[in-house]
């Protein structure tokens, strides 16, 4: 279970910095800090709201496993279909959907643009 | 687990600007006092202020709290020696006469008038180098006042506690150190041989033949302080809730208010923004205390985090951050939040409701600043509604609802208080005049939870004004 939460998690990271970042800010070693971060960040929840990401987070998993079945993890495909729900999760009419995906999103930013030039300096 | 005993005359628990003042005070009268804080003990320049790696390092949870509620209101709070004073912007008013006639007449605080302030405040207004900017002003700030004059609205800059050096002018930024509790008041604490224990917890108190025992936790192990008085500074969440589980219950936690604040990124022709982390300290009064308006921190995370709300801009984010900048307009609030524990958790459980008068307060709110920022020129307004299309001119403002609305409003705060609020009156007071905790002995709330409603303005020149009053009475009183 932890296996496919932390998996889940690191795709809709690498799918939000694509949406959030530059083609250089999804390199590996940038995709593997804001990842860390991420993860620091939940650790440092309140117990109740890290549970609140951590089963819609498993919820995400399994709406995208119901969209798009077994091809959803094969390979290339599963980004797109990743990127598909993200996109359908943000604009959903229930809120804890689109909460989900602000959360992600709002943690990638601030790890992609911690530094306090970054929007200044090349790439980002 | 190994057991520490200490004993001390007061203890203090939490040292943020509530916290830091009573200590200061208490010690500087010759009490031996103990200073405890739940956070690490850190260097002024451990990290970059308002960084993810101060998030980590001096926010309690990474800066995730939500209130929860009809929308959820996240909130931040200090967690490290100096509290809420370390990760804040450093604005500091005086508490509003109006705010003070209420809590006189409808909370039954005595011995509150202005007069009974001004010492208090003229005291940290002098440890605190509190003063205007004497340097070059942020664009950004000036856009704001250019806006509020146009409208022929009331705006000012808002004094900091801030230590100038350097070269000044106005023509250039002048060198600035932020004079937080752990700059100025922790270190006087010190100094007047006061004893400071950081990284623990105090679990919960209890009252064993005639003093208090306070039982506290560091990592595995257990500490035990024992006290003939406690004061309770760990903040308008921590502090109820650190009651509310030592068995004291009668009005507390039960009336937490904020400033819920939503944020607009303004788009200009011209540069404003340097993205050097500077608090553009302007602020428009005309509708104040019940509507508060001013310029936020621009850096490139706030920006981009600021922007999350319109995914598909974010190259244009990248191409024109010189030109935008954040601003936020902050209501009132009602003092209809709660703050409870839950079992097996740390974390208090808080929640808080605003009602359709207080999201049409809001929508005011934020039309009037966008108003402002077209005034002073803004092209493109992204207010922080999901969803919602940018506003490109005044005449868009007419898509803004009259209430906003619960399902797309993002709302946050950084100002929480009135979870214990002091007065005579015992139907709606947790704590007396003077921060005494209504039928205990000797235990005293001396922070923001003691302010009876939202004060409409920055809140910490308030806490420390009044905590300072608080401390002193106690020592006057303490034989």
């Amino acid at each position: 279970m932890a296996g496919t939460l932390t998996g889940t998690i690191s795709v809709i990271v690498k799918e939000v910095l694509a949406i959030y970042g530059t083609p250089e800010s999804c390199s590996d070693d940038r995709f593997h800090r804001v990842l860390n971060f991420v993860l620091e960040q939940m650790q440092r929840m309140p117990w109740l709201p890290r549970l609140a990401i951590k089963i819609l987070t498993l919820c995400f998993t399994v709406s995208s496993f119901l969209h798009n079945g077994f091809a959803f993890l094969a390979g290339g495909s599963a980004a797109d279909a990743y990127r598909k729900r993200i996109q359908a999760w943000s604009c959903s009419s229930l809120r804890p959907c689109r909460d989900l995906v602000k959360f992600y999103a709002a943690m990638v930013v601030l790890s992609l643009y911690s530094d306090s030039n970054a929007l200044d300096r090349e790439g980002l | 687990m190994a057991g520490e005993n200490i004993r001390c005359q007061v203890l203090v628990i939490g040292s943020g600007p509530g916290g830091s003042i009573t200590a200061s005070a208490l010690a500087a009268r010759g009490m031996d006092v103990l200073l405890l804080e739940e956070g690490q003990n850190l260097r002024n320049d451990s990290c970059a202020p308002f960084s993810s790696e101060e998030i980590a390092q001096k926010y309690r949870s990474g800066g995730l709290n939500p209130a929860l509620g009809n929308p959820n209101i996240p909130f931040v709070e200090g967690c490290c020696v100096g509290g809420g004073s370390e990760i804040n912007s450093g604005l500091y008013h005086r508490t509003p006469a109006e705010v003070l006639a209420n809590w006189r007449e409808r909370y039954q605080v005595r011995d509150l008038q202005e007069k009974d302030l001004e010492p208090q405040f003229e005291f940290c207004e002098k440890v605190l180098h509190v003063q205007l900017n004497p340097g070059r002003v942020p664009a950004a700030a000036d856009k704001l006042k250019a806006g509020a004059d146009r409208l022929g609205w009331k705006s000012r800059e808002v004094p900091r506690w801030y230590e100038y050096s350097g070269p000044i002018s106005r023509e250039r930024k002048a060198q600035a150190k932020r004079q937080t509790m752990s700059q100025t008041f922790v270190p006087a604490f010190l100094e007047a041989g006061g004893r400071l224990l950081s990284g623990i917890r105090a679990q919960k108190l209890a009252w064993e033949n005639g003093r208090w025992n306070t039982i506290g936790v560091r990592g595995s192990e257990s500490v035990q302080i024992n006290a003939e008085a406690v004061f309770v500074c760990a903040g308008a969440v921590q502090t109820p809730a650190l009651l509310r589980r030592s068995g004291i219950r009668k009005n507390i936690g039960n009336s937490l208010a904020m400033h819920p604040t939503v944020k607009v990124t303004a788009l200009f022709d011209d540069e404003i923004n340097t993205l050097e982390p500077e608090v553009p300290a302007h602020q428009v009064t005309e509708f104040s205390p019940r509507i508060c308006m001013g310029c936020s921190i621009s850096s490139s995370a706030y920006l981009a985090l600021a922007m999350t709300d319109y995914p598909e801009l974010q190259q244009a984010l990248r191409a024109h951050w010189k030109q935008m900048a954040i601003y936020y307009a902050m209501i009132q609030g009602p003092a209809t939040g709660m703050v409870r524990n839950v079992p097996f958790s740390t974390a208090p459980l808080v929640r808080y409701s605003l009602n359709p008068e207080n999201m049409r307060s809001l929508s005011e709110a934020l039309r009037n600043l966008c108003r402002a920022m077209f005034a002073a020129g803004a092209t493109t307004l992204y207010p922080s509604l999901s969803g919602f299309a940018p506003l490109r001119n005044e005449g868009d403002l007419d898509r803004l609802p009259v209430a906003l609305s619960a399902a797309n409003t993002n709302l946050m705060t950084i100002h929480l208080f009135s979870s214990c609020p002091m007065g005579e009156d015992l139907n709606l007071c947790a704590v007396d005049s003077f921060g005494k905790v209504h039928g205990a002995e000797k235990l005293y709330v001396n922070d923001a939870s003691i302010l009876c409603t939202a004060p409409g303005v920055n809140p910490q020149g308030t806490i420390m004004g009044i905590a300072r009053r608080n401390a002193m009475h106690f020592a006057d009183h303490a034989s």
